[in-house]
């Protein structure tokens, strides 16, 4: 054994660059895979201990109390396949006050926080025992209403007044309900009885929540039939708003990591393989250049095992040196999102080091070198010891390059012809080095098309309900016509587009779709069809991208939704993207919507101000108008830069990743190339070869394999790019046609940046190449 | 009489782990035409002059001017295009091009040259010619024999017509017949007026075709002999410088 470690230690410090390359690739590839198998394992550890410890529910309905009786609910909790139902409770949703800041809650009527399903954990105080008293839950958005404290005073704001509440404790929730903008809504607990008085009949209607557990709840199809079982047993259109299930909650809660996972999988598989591909061609360039040493060692008597051993552990070593740095890197790349995520949903923040991800990153790497860098070593075993030490190097690679001569007779200088030809003289070489370039150009692909397709939707602010310089929410004790006047009357306001949210069914859709209808000058504060046009006439409707996928629906066609019992006919004549409806819903003008409901009025303003206005200032004076009747809130697009930006850098960091890794990949395959051929560069130098026309015959071998892995890295990156952009976006509610972004000039951007790459990868053996002595060379002949 | 080659007190040394004097003050003119041979036991500094001549190493100190040209003032790029123009290289071992065919290797430095690809193939298709390798053009290094590697070698270091031909042992490995073969060619364009400058350890050689004998004893010039042209060199001569080699 010692034999073989003393040659595995003499070759790991002999061949520097080689031990330098696998080293930097493993710490590349094991940081990303460390922090993608760190994020996806332990984003949602908080949630499932959370939800475990509560018996959360599976599936939680919210249904309209005017048409579904608390008796019927009770009856569906003998439902097959519930193994465990709550007691409804009666629900609204109210906005709640303290000082200025207003927040809508979900008011749940409960009478203890214990149960079948559901259970409620107190964080401090106690239960409600009487009127007047109020358990909140954390939420992360609201700084005023998320630090109350036991003994705070809110206000809950309703038509007939400000009803004022104590809050007697607060409670840890799993699980947000979905509230009209898609926004996530948190629920505050009263007594029973309590809540049919804050309701209104319009605004704030009265509902009851059901939760329910089930025998088979663990993905989305068995969700679905266990939500069938449920709705068959109910009245038709009972529910008030959209069925919440544990699995999107999950993914809520993590909703970065969700939107990310996708990438963050797909860069570190590509990573890795990227790092096997690199090292199989590190190990077979050791394998030839260590020829002659082989046929030695094999004759001093080592085993064919043992010459394996010693090239495998002449990899292994400086992998696990790389992921010794790698892991831990990744691991503390994954803190910020980890501590954002636990911040967002009030759950207690995990630490960043998982023993499980970080062993089994360790242990795979391990497995990956080894497998990668056994073929080679087989290959060194099985050599003819008597062959190789006369021979002295391996045979070389003679076979004339069709390429070469086709440049020839192109013209092309004939150093890059004698470049183009050497790009595969080794072919085994040249497939490795072109598998690791050609996930590199994919991933340029998909980084191109990503940042160009982030910052056109970051940059149609209206598609994420940003459009406005400041949002004014309505309650019921401030009439329309006052709030359109006061707003009107503002030297700063430009325009105003009022807008109401509203439910409709859809046929054939099982969740009700939101309907926004919209009166003002919507194109002229943003507003615009990606397809289509905005809406003109009555009738016309601009739908959101996905409920135009899934209901069918293109430009022209008709659908009758129902909205409140009465039917509305709409013709599609445009498709949005829309990020604040979670890409479902229609919108549609004031004329269309007041033909069914005509008492309906807006509740939301949306405020265009002259440019230079203070936005701030602007909100600060509307809310004094009239503190307990409006909501006020000036845009702040700082939030959505963070995310896009963080989303940018994760990707931008990413990228780069797989780019180092594919131009250490052209690196090692050019440097073992120039020193395969050391002798004839020599021989070339001396017959008068200027060390710029070397470099640019190392460079043709690399302009070669860059311009093939493009044949292949281009269309692979734009596949890549189609299946993540469907994963990531239709997340968010945009469907993304990613072949609008590959223009011709993108292209060649990539193209371009592809022989960058691969140009870079071959500059040092170029230089070393172009610098070597050609007395020396030759004198070692 | 006009030097082709002017070497001045050059010296080369070796420092790589132990320091080696490979040439101590060596001091040696070339006139244009003639056909100088350099002998001398292993070590004794031959490949170091030739490699010094031919701009593939620089010396330690000292001078040396090639057809005008200071080598010991030239940097990288002049030392390239004074190889590519002013010199023809004759290795011992060929070193052809093995993944291109014998038109292919003899048009490299032509082409290097900036030479168009038409002019460049013509010029190679006469020296071939000439050199009794027209049916060969397209074959490969590899499948000719080691005396027509050579005759390819002598041809590619003919192409840009240079000013001197440096021949390192161009018959070591080669059979005696094929090796007089070459030699007779050297010698037939020496006839034509073209400066040789060979480096071989082989007596016999020397004196049956140099017209003046160089050896060289660790690094320094022991001996400059210059012989009667159109003679072969008399057994006393031969004895003497074989006696002297070792």
């Amino acid at each position: 054994m010692r034999p073989v470690l003393t040659q595995i230690r003499a070759a790991v410090l002999r061949r520097r660059t080689q031990t330098a390359t696998v080293v930097l690739v493993s710490l590349l590839a094991t940081t990303v895979s460390t922090m993608a198998l760190t994020l996806l394992v332990r984003s949602t550890q908080p949630f499932d201990d959370a939800f475990a410890r509560v018996n959360g529910p599976h599936l939680m309905f919210h249904l309209d109390a005017a048409r579904v009786t608390p008796e019927q609910l009770q009856a569906t909790s003998t439902l097959p396949g519930v193994t465990a139902a709550g007691s409804p409770h009666e629900i609204a949703l109210v906005p709640l006050q303290r000082g200025e800041e207003k927040a809508v809650f979900e008011i749940v009527g409960r009478a203890t926080p214990g149960g079948a399903v559901d259970r409620i954990t107190l964080r401090d105080g106690r239960w409600p025992e009487r009127p007047g008293e109020i358990v909140l839950s954390y939420r992360g958005d609201l700084p005023a209403l998320n630090h109350v404290t036991v003994g705070t005073h809110v206000r809950a704001v309703s038509r007939t007044g400000l009803i004022p509440f104590t809050v007697v404790g607060t409670a840890l929730d799993v699980g947000d309900s979905m509230y009209e903008n898609s926004i996530g809504v948190a629920r505050a607990w009263v007594q029973p009885g309590q809540v049919a008085p804050l309701t209104d009949g319009d605004q704030v209607r009265l509902g009851y929540e059901m939760a329910y557990r089930f025998q088979r709840a663990a993905t989305t199809d068995e969700l679905a039939a266990d939500r069938h079982v449920v709705e068959a047993a109910l009245p038709p259109n009972s529910q008030l708003w959209r069925v919440t299930d544990w699995l999107s909650m999950r993914a809520g809660s993590v909703w970065l990591v969700t939107l990310l996972s996708s990438v963050i999988l797909a860069f570190s598989v590509f990573a890795l393989a990227a790092v096997a591909v690199v090292v199989a061609s590190v190990v077979a360039g050791a394998v030839l250049s260590s020829y002659r040493e082989i046929g030695i060692i094999k004759a001093l008597g080592f085993t064919p095992r043992e010459i394996v051993a010693i090239f495998i552990g002449q990899m292994v070593l400086p992998a696990l040196a790389g992921a010794v740095v790698g892991i831990p890197a990744g691991a503390l790349a994954s803190a910020p999102i980890l501590k954002d995520v636990a911040s967002e949903t009030g759950l207690p923040n995990q630490g960043f080091i998982d023993p499980v991800a970080d062993v089994t990153i360790f242990l795979g790497t391990v497995v990956l070198v080894v497998m990668a860098a056994l073929i080679p070593a087989i290959r060194a075993a099985r050599t003819d010891s008597v062959r190789a030490i006369s021979m002295g190097s391996a045979p070389a690679a003679s076979r004339r390059s069709r390429l070469a001569g086709v440049l020839s007779w192109l013209g092309a200088p004939r150093p890059l012809s004698l470049g183009a030809g050497d790009a595969f003289a080794r072919p085994a070489r040249a497939i490795l080095t072109l598998i690791a370039l050609a996930i590199g150009i994919a991933t340029l692909v998909f980084a191109f098309a990503f940042q160009k397709t982030l910052g056109e939707l970051a940059g149609n602010r209206a598609s994420y309900g940003y459009a406005q310089d400041v949002d004014v929410y309505r309650y019921p004790a401030f009439g329309d016509a006052d709030l359109s006047a006061l707003l009107a009357a503002q030297p700063e306001t430009s325009s105003v587009v009022a807008t109401r949210f509203l439910h409709v069914d859809v046929p054939g859709a099982a969740d009700p779709a939101p309907l926004v209808g919209m009166r003002g000058d919507a194109p002229g504060l943003g507003y615009s069809a990606r397809t289509g046009r905005w809406f003109a006439n009555p009738g016309e409707a601009v739908v959101a991208a996905l409920t135009a996928r899934d209901a069918h629906l293109r430009l022209g066609d008709r659908i009758t939704v129902t909205l409140e019992g009465k039917s509305l006919t709409l013709q599609v004549v445009g498709v949005l993207d829309d990020f604040s409806l979670n890409g479902r819903g229609f919108r549609v003008g004031w004329e269309t919507l007041s033909a069914v409901q005509p008492a309906v009025s807006p509740n939301d303003y949306l405020v265009r101000l002259r440019a230079g206005s203070d936005a701030k200032a602007f909100a600060k004076r509307i809310t004094a108008s009239r503190p307990e009747s409006l909501n006020v809130t000036a845009t702040d697009v700082n939030q959505i830069n963070f995310y896009t930006d963080l989303i940018n850098g994760m990707v931008g960091g990413l990228t780069i990743v797989l780019v180092l890794v594919a131009s250490a990949g052209v690196f090692n395959a050019t440097l073992l190339s120039t020193r395969e051929r050391s002798h004839d560069i020599a021989t070339l130098k001396a017959v008068g070869m200027t060390a710029r026309q070397i470099a640019l015959m190392v460079g043709g071998t690399a302009l070669v394999l860059a311009v093939t892995a493009s044949v292949v890295g281009v269309p692979l990156g734009m596949l890549l790019t189609g299946a993540i952009f469907s994963a990531m976006f239709e997340f968010v509610g945009v469907i993304v046609d990613p072949s609008g972004t590959f223009g011709p000039g993108t292209l060649l951007l990539v193209f371009g940046a592809a022989v960058a790459v691969a140009l870079a990868g071959s500059a040092l053996p170029a230089r070393w190449a172009a610098t070597a002595s050609v007395a020396e060379v030759l004198r070692s002949e | 009489m006009s030097w082709l080659v002017e070497m001045s007190e050059v010296s080369k040394v070796f420092t790589g782990g132990v320091r080696t004097v490979a040439l101590d003050r060596v001091t040696l003119h070339i006139a244009t035409g003639e056909f100088t041979a350099v002998m001398g036991a292993s070590g004794s500094g031959k490949s170091t002059l030739l490699n010094l001549i031919a701009g593939l190493d620089r010396a330690t100190s000292g001078r040396i001017v090639v057809d005008g040209i200071d080598l010991t003032r030239a940097n990288e790029s002049q030392l390239a295009r004074y190889r590519r123009s002013r010199v023809g290289f004759v290795f011992q071992f060929f070193n052809l091009l093995s993944n291109l065919t014998v038109m292919e290797n003899v048009m490299v430095p032509a082409e290097l040259a900036g030479t168009p690809s038409a002019q460049a193939r013509t010029r190679a298709g006469e020296l071939l010619e000439e050199l009794e390798m027209t049916g060969l053009q397209r074959s490969y290094p590899a499948n000719i024999s080691g005396g027509q590697r050579q005759r390819v070698a002598i041809a590619r270091a003919l192409i840009n017509r240079p000013a001197l031909v440096l021949a390192d042992e161009p018959t070591g490995a080669l059979d005696s017949r094929s090796g007089d073969q070459v030699m007779g060619l050297l010698d037939e364009l020496n006839q034509r007026g073209q400066t040789i400058l060979l480096v071989t350890h082989d007596v016999k050689l020397a004196a049956g075709h140099g017209r003046r004998v160089v050896t060289l004893r660790d690094g320094r010039v022991q001996d400059d002999a210059r012989l009667q042209p159109q003679r072969a060199a008399e057994p006393g001569e031969l004895l003497r410088l074989g006696a002297e080699e070792a």
